[in-house]
């Protein structure tokens, strides 16, 4: 009996201990494909036998478990230092803590990003840095994919609505859902809605800057919660308000983002993203 | 111990997942989806400026989600009343509805957040009169008008084995069960792709009081959901309430789907009418 209620809570909890939902990587990556050039959508399709970017969107997460995809486990999230920089990877890879060490997001997208540009990859190997690239700049704009090493305890707040809930977690899959039942699709109607010039200002930078002010920005959120508390009906639903309108707009930030570097990497006529 | 294990099951499930959304989700974003997919391009950008950039799809649900934040937009009714002899629409919910679509008509000279909440309310609380669940009968031959009929009570659902309240039904089952994997844009393909001009003419046809009168007569005369699924005594044992089968199911999806859309497409005529110019 006990044996059985572990299985099914830990299977309802699997998804708890992953990232943005499948959803919110699939819109991530369609207002992406939404912005992508002809150039870039070509190049894309022949490297990905046909299937646009929002077919692979959580690939990584699907590979997993998969021999010598392992180490994907360790490219969902960044680890920053006080000031928002990301950390030195020398330093973040020797730290004391397993959550810290296995911060290695940006290095991943980084290298994804470099082993494209040197275009001397195979066809597979060609997809699959596309596929990270996807599934990692999607991860690094959900707020709880910030490790901040001085305030780790952040990351186990928690609140009660019906059951004792991880904040972390109500980030990576409650946080849209919440309130919207967006497909891909709808994500792109709802969210691919800005200005040339707003795009310009998000897109702006390098991907380490993109980082930092992600970092700064999504410390924030933390003070969004009193840690512990118990909510009503009324007062959860009250409490989502004020969450949602920032993980959709990061959802959208995310999909810009994400178009630009891909735009960079596969349409001659369009600049790179600088990593730094 | 069979029952321990399945309740907890039914717990964890529902704890861990949203599936006490429907008609208020699903439904109010594919009605607003239709709609949108009737605006003029002038209607379009004119209502999206007033609502910084967002589709009237984003707001469908905003006052279901925020009414709590505020006395006044948890004031502003949710289900229609009708005299139950006429079906004519009587009290606050019509009245606030017209009164906010007459507001929405000086739209330009209303201040930004009466604005707003005027066209979160539009979208939202008109998608509900078209759910024959959110019809409310009143008896008006006395000195006060007595509620008769609303959807709050139980019956049993049978393809699902289990006690639910009507109104939840309405609002969400027969949405949620009918096409569990759709999302608004699914709604608006399968309704709004092959529908003819005069279809359109004729539901679109007369003014809110006529929409809000067509409303609950097919309810009580066409639809009769009140009588298909008789009230019984709130304490009745899941043994004793009325049955709602497989069959009946197929048939109030056949109704809500069709309320839908005719919710979008009389949507629609509003909004072109006020943004349009």
């Amino acid at each position: 009996m006990k044996k059985f209620i572990t299985i099914i809570v830990a299977l309802l909890t699997i998804q708890s201990a992953s990232a943005w939902s499948k959803a919110i990587h699939a819109g991530i990556a369609a207002i992406a494909d939404a912005n992508l050039t002809e150039q870039t959508k070509e190049s894309i399709r022949q490297a990905l036998d046909g299937r646009n970017i929002v077919y692979s969107a959580h690939w990584m997460y699907d590979m997993e478990k998969t021999k010598g995809f392992e180490q994907t486990k360790n490219w969902r999230s960044v680890a920053v230092a006080k000031n928002n920089k990301p950390l030195n990877p020398k330093k973040s890879l020797h730290h004391k803590e397993d959550i810290v060490r296995r911060a290695q997001g940006l290095e991943a997208l980084a290298a994804a990003i470099r082993a494209i540009e040197s275009e001397k990859l195979s066809k597979e190997e060609l997809a699959n840095n596309i596929r990270y690239i996807v599934t990692i700049v999607g991860d690094l704009h959900c707020p709880t994919h910030y490790i901040y090493p001085e305030a780790l305890e952040l990351r186990k707040m928690s609140f009660t609505y019906n059951k004792k809930q991880s904040y972390v977690s109500y980030w990576e899959h409650t946080s849209v859902a919440g309130t919207f039942n967006w497909k891909s699709n709808e994500f792109v109607h709802q969210l691919n809605r800005k200005s040339a010039e707003q795009i310009a200002a998000i897109t702006k930078g390098s991907i380490t800057n993109w980082v930092t002010k992600n970092a700064a920005e999504y410390r924030e959120i933390y003070s969004l919660l009193e840690n512990g508390t118990t909510f009503s009906q009324k007062d959860f639903r009250n409490w989502q308000n004020k969450i949602y309108p920032i993980s959709t707009e990061q959802v959208a930030i995310a999909g810009y983002r994400l178009a630009a570097i891909l735009n960079g990497l596969f349409d001659s006529n369009v600049p790179n993203v600088k990593i730094k | 111990m069979k029952r321990l294990i399945l309740a907890i099951t039914i717990t964890l499930i529902a704890a861990s997942t949203n599936l006490c959304f429907g008609w208020g989700r699903d439904a109010h974003a594919a009605i607003a989806y239709i709609a949108e997919r009737h605006l003029t391009p002038t209607a379009k950008a004119n209502i999206e400026k007033c609502i910084d950039g967002h589709s009237i799809v984003y707001y469908a649900s905003w006052l279901d989600n925020h009414r709590a934040e505020q006395k006044s937009w948890g004031k502003l009714a949710h289900v229609a009343h009708y005299d139950v002899a006429t079906c004519e629409p009587i009290g606050k919910p019509y009245k606030q509805m017209k009164s906010t679509i007459n507001k929405l008509k000086k739209y330009r000279e209303l201040p930004d957040s009466a604005l707003k909440v005027s066209i979160y309310h539009f979208v939202h609380s008109f998608g509900d009169y078209h759910c024959p669940g959110h019809v409310a009968f009143y008896d008006c031959s006395g000195e006060k008008p007595k509620r008769l009929r609303t959807s709050s009570y139980d019956f049993y659902l049978k393809t699902k084995k289990t006690r639910m309240q009507y109104h939840k039904l309405w609002d969400s089952g027969i949405v949620q069960m009918g096409q569990p994997g759709w999302g608004y844009m699914d709604w608006g393909h399968a309704l709004d792709s092959s529908i003819s001009q005069e279809y359109i003419d004729s539901v679109t046809a007369g003014s809110l009081k006529d929409w809000m009168r067509d409303i609950a007569t097919k309810t009580q005369k066409e639809y009769r959901i009140y009588e298909k699924v008789p009230q019984k005594d709130k304490d009745a044992a899941d043994n004793e309430l009325s049955v709602v089968d497989g069959d009946m199911m197929n048939e109030f999806y056949e109704i809500a789907a069709k309320q839908i859309l005719i919710g979008g497409l009389r949507m629609a005529k509003v909004i072109n009418e006020i943004f349009g110019e």
